[in-house]
């Protein structure tokens, strides 16, 4: 997972060195020149590139993947913290030089706007939009979605969400929207997890941006009376004051690792016995996925719709009826909490329809990037 | 207790051996380089000092000349500035950002 808060920065030490770069601390020196002294180097050709803004996690993943597994798109984060910053500067620059024929944006940042701005040939603009019709009410995203909607320089609205995919089109009356699913790189065959005795290792992580849509009050009072040991994992939500104080009130077992890049969210991803997402809204639910694609067992809320393919009764001892109930979720944890093994082969089978299920949106996504290019 | 050995510095390169690589677009912007590799999404930008040397190496300047503008830039001893870019050049040149160009 990449860092929302970005982490690189300039500094003015004599020790020569590289590293990301993030607007977010930047601190920039004014020049009185800002010409580029050496021309961008042809690169690769891609026909279609994609810009997220590093807050948004999930979309910036989603987009990093399809880049991944079709090949036709190059995928760049832009950390800038002002929308006319040095790096939307060197985008422009390379869109320029590069000259794909469309630019999908994950999402939309007013850091975008300069882009639609700029004189000259343009490639077509797009937005990738990942929220349902619930995330953008509990988010505050719905006025956001209306300016995408309303600005003519737009040319395209990719949609994870297939619902709100639908409806646009057939609502709005506008035939410009394309539905694309969002797919994940599928990993190598490997074994699913050990099944493992002693304390169960739980994870409820999602982005600290998202703790309205991620419903974590009712996962910790399910928690709280588990008779099983348990450890859970979270990545940076529970440094929230009210949660932390819940957490301690409910003297429920945790570590927070914070905010992780993605390789070390994907080594505690590996130690984790079951997951919890128990959301009050989902397009996809990217961390699901991910849990899935590693043979991870997870509980999760109706609104998750990763695991809507599923046989009924799989899915009867994963998915919770209603989101609200925190004694029907602790008894759908404590049933796996109990069963190791039953929670490998639950999660092997996860696995293999993950897979299937993959492939497909894999297909989707390639078909719809194709008609864009 | 055990002396750590000082890191031998690798040689100064030859004058005009190590260029930016075509491979990644580069761009000097309100005084900062801004890099992009390739297969990289995020943009990647130099501290002050290895700022100063890629500005150097790019205008086609020999390591030796660059070191001493360094050493004046900077206020360190010459010596100091020659490991410094010597440095520089052999880690950006492993990471496939400089590399030399190829003799006709």
């Amino acid at each position: 997972m990449p860092d929302p808060r970005g982490r690189g920065r300039t500094t003015n030490s004599a020790s020569p060195s590289a590293r990301p770069r993030s607007g977010t601390s930047a601190r920039a020196r004014v020049t009185t020149s800002s010409r580029p002294h050496v021309r961008a180097a042809p690169h690769r050709e891609f026909p279609i590139v994609s810009i997220c803004v590093p807050a948004f996690a999930g979309t910036n993943q989603t987009l990093a993947s399809l880049a991944q597994v079709s090949g036709l798109v190059r995928h760049l984060v832009l950390a800038d913290a002002r929308p006319h910053g040095p790096q939307t500067r060197f985008l422009m620059a390379h869109l320029k030089a590069s000259r794909p024929k469309a630019v999908i944006f994950g999402g939309w940042s007013h850091l975008y706007e300069p882009f639609l701005a700029a004189r000259g040939a343009a490639p077509r603009w797009m937005v990738y939009w990942s929220s349902s019709t619930g995330q953008m009410q509990i988010s505050g995203e719905v006025e956001k979605y209306v300016r995408v909607i309303g600005d003519r320089r737009i040319a395209a609205v990719l949609y994870a969400d297939a619902h709100l995919a639908r409806s646009a089109a057939a609502q709005l009356k506008v035939a410009r929207y394309v539905p694309v699913c969002a797919p994940l790189p599928v990993h190598a065959p490997r074994r699913p997890p050990a099944a493992r005795r002693g304390t169960t290792v739980l994870s409820l992580f999602f982005s600290p941006l998202e703790t309205a849509r991620k419903n974590p009050f009712t996962t910790l009072l399910a928690l709280a009376g588990l008779q099983q040991p348990y450890l859970l994992y979270v990545n940076g939500w529970s440094r929230h004051p009210p949660y932390r104080t819940l957490l301690r009130q409910l003297a429920i077992r945790y570590r927070d690792f914070g905010w992780m890049r993605r390789d070390a969210y994907e080594r505690r991803l590996a130690e984790v016995d079951l997951g919890l997402q128990v959301s009050l809204s989902e397009s996809y639910s990217q961390v699901t996925a991910d849990h899935l694609q590693r043979g991870i067992p997870v509980i999760v809320s109706q609104a998750v719709p990763v695991l809507g393919s599923l046989a009924p009764a799989l899915r009867a001892k994963l998915v919770v009826t209603n989101a609200d109930d925190p004694a029907a979720l602790r008894a759908a944890i404590a049933r796996l909490v109990a069963r190791p093994r039953l929670r490998r082969r639950i999660g092997a089978a996860l696995r293999r329809q993950f897979v299937i299920d993959n492939r497909a949106r894999i297909r989707t996504a390639r078909r719809a990037l194709r008609t864009l290019t | 207790m055990t002396r750590r050995a000082q890191p031998t510095a690798p040689p100064l390169p030859d004058g005009g051996a190590y260029r930016p690589s075509p491979r990644i677009a580069h761009r000097e912007i309100e005084g900062q380089i801004l890099l992009l590799l390739p297969g990289e999404s995020e943009l990647y930008t130099f501290n002050a000092s290895a700022a100063f040397i890629w500005k150097g190496l790019a205008r086609r300047r020999a390591p030796r000349r660059i070191a001493a503008d360094l050493a004046r830039e900077f206020g360190i001893d010459q010596a100091q500035a020659e490991r410094d870019v010597a440095r520089f050049v052999r880690d950006m040149a492993r990471k496939g950002l400089l590399e030399k160009p190829r003799r006709r």
